[in-house]
């Protein structure tokens, strides 16, 4: 009866010596693997997005949370006037950073999205861009 | 052959007479497209512009499948040539000779490239690939004038004698 | 019939075919990239290579090679993959491989079968193009660093178009499809070379980066332009019609249109589109209420009484909408002022023909064309008003060798194709010179012993006295044996056609020289036959449509010239306009305006505010083609189905809705869809009988008629000349068509504003050149317009479109065939 409840406070005192595995977040930020598929980024070349506007991504993802406005640039050349992701939407597949075949998006390890508004989940091309 | 864009070519008032008679001689003709662009090159030493859209008009053909016609054959020239043409072999035998040298001496001597025209009309420079002569190579043509066993030095003689005949 | 085996299938075709028709008729596919099912062989790219066991050693290309009987082909063995494989190899050497930028990219044949035949490497490495790329003109993007040299755009603009743009210039590998001097396109920008294109060497700029090809949804519509009745395919994306898509499957023109067709379909989104209905408040239009603004019309309408009343429709509507805006005039109104057209765009068939056949269509067909031996294109050459049509005309001039004559008061495009004939005739005196050609037919004993029966022979053959060619070739301009050639051909001509188009900028088209026409056609037998006949072909997507649907006059209702007149004169209180705008489009813009001015109540129901609607009481926006279903009846009485491709515009309702809602507010029938109309039509017009949407499916159906044939004498008189005056004729641009493409970017891209016509000798009496500014003067009123000068225009003749607001030409004509004009720099 008695020998039970000293293994079990055994476990509990045993723990007082080993590393937590809990993390005192927001104090303590954990460690991201670096595949990690976190919040979307657009890639930058030349101070301009690399993204041509394919509409690759917005074709391969399933949760339809891509929208791009394809643009004429002063040269002809093709660019993304705009580029949103609803991240309400995103199920974090990285299929988008896949299809792309320009290496235009990639994922972050940025993983703290919450927020106020619903509107404030539309990640527009500016703020994807921001993510350096 | 030329590939040159629109506004290079000349524009300048082109008499269309001549073109006119040889395009009576062949009207009746079938296939006539060929000898008429050979005609009007004949009387003007190259196929102006003016005269392709008065063909294009009386044969009735699309001007640009004239203009397809005259920049597939080597023959053709839509632009004035020289009163003397100087052809370079660049062909096997030649260029072992070292025909490239005399190339370059002669866009040094004329300040043209080739299948150019120099300003006054005077010379166009060609590179070709076999005049047909390996035995006297390197070889150059100046019109129905052969040169061979060509050096820089007679590259010089050439351009100065050429350069003062008469124009008429 | 040739029997040959194909992949170890029996396949039996016409002796003519190729072994590629052979194998496609056998469901096998063999890949392509230069051959087009319009276009003569060409052999080009290499892709179709077969085996043939008879012809062993090589590989034989699929496309060129004629079936002969006990033929064995083989066209997939390991031998063929490779070889194929290496022409995509060597052409994707020099293709750029831009395809995430590439507007073709899905739609692309090259991209497609490096796919199929996995071509992930290249053996070969080589330096891509540097060509400039094209982007002078606002229609077509030129990139020939993607071009595969496949040379379908020079063929189809050869062969078909007839406009010949393009040629293959220079040679080996600096060859390249080019224009002349390598300069800019410059053409009529039908866009076929775009459709055909089988990679994206040539793009649309309308469409350019507007949306990947397989997001579009495409639905499956008619062209709202012309008469002719060419399919067409929308590409469909977040309720926007963003292009047209070429499907060669489609119709008897296989997916070909014209410049209006394929560039003209930007109106449909056009930010100037009307989305709320207006109704005049302190003398200015206001937005208003759906509820308020029917209110206001239901009661205007019904307070004018039924003889006050008017209406003119336009016959760019359904022929579900034309049935209900009858119905709502004839029966809840109760007034017959109802019109189309100018009455007189219309009265070839609406009166014309039904006096002379017995039914108010053509009794000739679109397929009829090409199954012709002499076409005879009356007064223009039929390509400026029905563009698609002229291809059907160049396709059986070039391939079927049919005799083309046209007689027109100027030349035309088709007037350059090889031995096509031009009698060029002073203006306004066509009936003159159709009964002339009649007269020589009768005179020579010609009349076709058909003709015989046909009442009313003798009383015709009477009425010719008067027209003899002699008379005629002094009247007409045209040599007295010409007339007599030309009318022994047609005579003799074992299957001949008459084109006549018709048209608010053709004044003279009207019931006379039909009846004139069709006498003609009569005389010589040549109705009742397949190849043969007449075929008078309307204006607007559905001018057919509009007649058989009774949207003309009947009993004593007055025709849309007394509808104007009336409004003058204040008997008509209330005008209810539909679509038409007749302040630009009817002749004597002055006079239409100061009637419309006039006019208690105007109600206007159009896709835009145009000039008529500025005037209206109440503006009731409508929506397009792309926003409704329906049907529409094109020349060759093709009853076709349009088509819902996005959501009304706005708070716009389609002229569906808008009747039927008028049509309950006032006591009369209402309907639940346009499909219980089509039942209601099906019962009651004749032709329409027992025909359901589900019959018609893509293909439409034909409207039988049955001709009744007699001959109206039709008396002409000579048209008299005015001194030191220039005979104005009037017409449709190549671009435009009515009023409504005008709000199309891609016409207005080409021919953003009207100009006047030429001849070089009236060019140089009057010191002109192209582009000078010119004055037109007539009866008091002035236009200005842009000089062009050309070959086409004979002399002391004018010609100016009509389409255009500004410097309209109708503030100077006055609805006769040849309007007088003073010209001055």
């Amino acid at each position: 009866m008695i020998m039970p409840l000293l293994k079990g406070l055994g476990i509990t005192l045993s723990h007082l010596f080993k590393k937590p595995v809990t993390l005192q977040y927001p104090d303590e930020m954990p460690e991201v693997a670096p595949r990690f598929r976190g919040l979307h980024a657009l890639n930058i070349s030349h101070d301009k997005a690399k993204c041509v506007a394919c509409y690759l991504c917005p074709t391969v993802c399933p949760a339809k949370c891509i929208k791009v406005e394809a643009g004429e640039d002063e040269n002809h050349n093709k660019y993304a006037a705009e580029y949103e992701i609803d991240m309400l939407r995103c199920i974090f597949c990285g299929y988008c950073v896949e299809a792309c075949p320009v290496d235009a998006v990639r994922m972050t390890q940025t993983f703290e999205l919450a927020n106020y508004k619903r509107a404030d989940f539309v990640f527009t091309k500016d703020r994807l861009l921001e993510k350096k | 052959m030329s590939n040159a864009p629109a506004e290079e070519l000349q524009t300048q008032e082109i008499d269309l007479t001549a073109a006119n008679q040889v395009i009576d001689k062949f009207l009746t003709l079938p296939g006539n497209l060929m000898p008429v662009l050979q005609g009007i090159q004949e009387e003007y030493g190259y196929v102006p512009k003016p005269t392709i859209d008065l063909v294009a008009e009386r044969l009735n053909v699309y001007p640009s499948q004239i203009y397809g016609v005259l920049t597939f054959y080597a023959q053709f020239h839509l632009k004035p040539r020289g009163k003397f043409i100087i052809r370079v072999c660049v062909g096997t035998a030649c260029h072992v000779q070292g025909a490239e040298r005399i190339v370059e001496t002669f866009f040094d001597k004329l300040h043209i490239g080739h299948a150019e025209t120099t300003p006054d009309l005077r010379f166009t420079f060609e590179k070709v690939a076999c005049l047909g002569a390996c035995g006297m190579a390197p070889l150059a043509m100046v019109n129905d004038d052969t040169f061979g066993k060509m050096t820089v030095q007679k590259v010089e003689e050439i351009v100065a004698d050429y350069g003062q005949r008469p124009m008429k | 019939m040739v029997n040959l085996t194909i992949d170890d299938k029996k396949v039996t075709v016409p002796k003519d075919a190729t072994i590629y028709d052979a194998a496609k008729s056998a469901g096998i596919r063999i890949p392509i990239l230069c051959h087009d099912k319009k276009l003569h062989p060409f052999g080009g790219c290499r892709m179709c290579l077969v085996e043939v066991e008879q012809m062993k050693g090589r590989l034989i290309p699929a496309c060129t090679t004629p079936v002969t009987e006990g033929m064995i082909v083989k066209t997939t063995t390991p031998e063929i993959i490779n070889a194929r494989k290496l022409v995509l190899e060597l052409l994707l050497l020099k293709h750029p491989v831009d395809c995430p930028v590439c507007d073709a990219a899905g739609d692309c044949d090259l991209q497609n079968l490096t796919y199929e035949y996995k071509v992930n490497t290249n053996q070969f490495t080589d330096e891509k193009f540097n060509h400039k790329i094209d982007y002078e003109n606002p229609l077509i993007e030129r990139d020939m660093n993607r071009c595969i040299h496949c040379g379908k755009c020079a063929r189809i603009c050869d062969e078909i178009v007839s406009f010949g743009a393009y040629t293959f210039i220079n040679r080996g590998i600096e060859a390249k499809m080019g224009t002349e001097f390598d300069g800019p396109l410059n053409c009529e920008f039908c866009g076929s070379c775009v459709s055909v294109c089988p990679v994206g060497a040539l793009v649309s700029r309308p469409f350019k980066f507007k949306a990947r090809w397989w997001s579009l949804n495409k639905v499956k519509s008619v062209c709202s332009y012309c008469g002719t009745g060419c399919q067409l395919t929308l590409g469909v994306k977040g309720n926007k019609v963003l292009t047209t898509v070429y499907d060669e499957n489609q119709g008897f023109h296989n997916g070909q249109l014209c410049t209006r067709g394929r560039f003209g379909y930007q109106f449909v989104n056009s930010d100037k589109r009307l989305s709320t209905p207006l109704v005049r408040k302190n003398g200015r239009l206001e937005p208003a209420t759906w509820d308020e603004a029917l209110a206001a019309v239901a009661e205007g309408l019904k307070s004018a009484g039924s003889d006050a009343v008017a209406g003119l429709v336009s016959p760019r509507l359904t022929n579900e909408e034309l049935y209900l805006a009858r119905k709502l005039f004839k029966d809840v109104l109760g007034s017959n002022n109802l019109d189309h057209s100018a009455g007189y765009a219309h009265s070839a068939l609406s009166h014309g023909a039904m006096e002379s056949l017995g039914f108010a269509a053509s009794p000739s067909t679109v397929t009829d064309i090409q199954k012709s031996d002499l076409l005879l294109v009356v007064k223009t050459d039929a390509y400026e008003t029905h563009p698609v049509l002229g291809f059907e005309i160049n396709l059986g001039v070039k391939r079927k060798g049919v005799d083309l004559r046209v007689i027109s008061d100027k030349k035309g495009k088709l007037s350059r194709l090889p031995k096509a004939k031009t009698y060029v005739y002073k203006p306004g005196n066509e009936i003159l010179l159709v009964n002339a050609l009649a007269k020589v037919i009768v005179d020579n004993n010609l009349t076709d012993p058909s003709a015989m029966g046909v009442a009313g022979l003798e009383e015709y053959n009477k009425s010719l006295e008067g027209y003899s060619p002699a008379q005629a070739a002094e009247v007409c301009g045209i040599a007295a044996e010409e007339i007599i050639g030309l009318a022994t051909d047609y005579a003799k001509a074992d299957k001949a056609l008459i084109l006549l188009p018709l048209g608010l900028g053709y004044p003279g088209h009207d019931k006379a020289l039909a009846q004139a026409l069709i006498n003609l056609a009569l005389v010589a037998g040549k109705i009742g036959k397949e190849g043969s006949g007449v075929l008078i072909m309307g204006e607007k997507n559905n001018s057919q449509g509009a007649v058989d649907m009774g949207v003309y006059p009947a009993g004593n209702g007055k025709g849309a010239t007394d509808i104007i007149a009336s409004c003058a004169a204040g008997a008509t209180k209330a005008l209810y306009v539909v679509g038409e705008n007749p302040v630009v489009s009817y002749p004597n813009r002055k006079k239409v305006a100061d009637a419309l001015d006039k006019v208690g109540f105007l109600v206007v129901q159009d896709l835009f505010l145009t000039e008529t609607a500025e005037k209206a009481h109440v503006v009731l926006p409508a929506c397009s083609f792309a926003e409704k279903d329906g049907t529409f009846t094109s020349v060759g009485r093709m009853v076709q189905r349009v088509r819902k491709a996005i959501k009304p515009i706005g708070a716009s309702r389609s002229d569906f809705d808008i009747l039927n809602e008028l049509s309950s507010r006032l006591g009369g029938a209402s309907f639940a869809d346009s499909s219980q109309v089509f039942v209601e039509i099906a019962r009651e017009v004749a032709g329409y009988n027992g025909l359901t949407y589900d019959k018609l499916g893509d293909e439409g159906a034909l409207v039988p008629v049955a001709v009744k044939g007699r001959f109206v004498p039709v008396a002409a008189s000579p048209v008299k000349a005015e001194a030191g005056k220039y005979a104005l004729v009037t017409g449709s641009a190549l671009y435009h068509c009515g009023t409504m493409s005008r709000f199309g970017q891609g016409p207005m891209h080409v021919c953003p504003e009207g100009y006047a016509e030429f001849s070089r000798e009236d060019a140089a009496v009057l010191k002109i050149q192209d582009n000078d500014l010119v004055k037109l003067t007539s009866a008091g009123a002035e236009i200005n317009l842009k000089a062009k000068v050309n070959m086409r225009m004979p002399k002391g003749v004018v010609f100016a479109p009509y389409h255009f607001g500004e410097e309209s030409i109708n503030n100077i004509t006055d609805g006769s065939p040849v309007t007088w004009v003073a010209v001055s720099k």
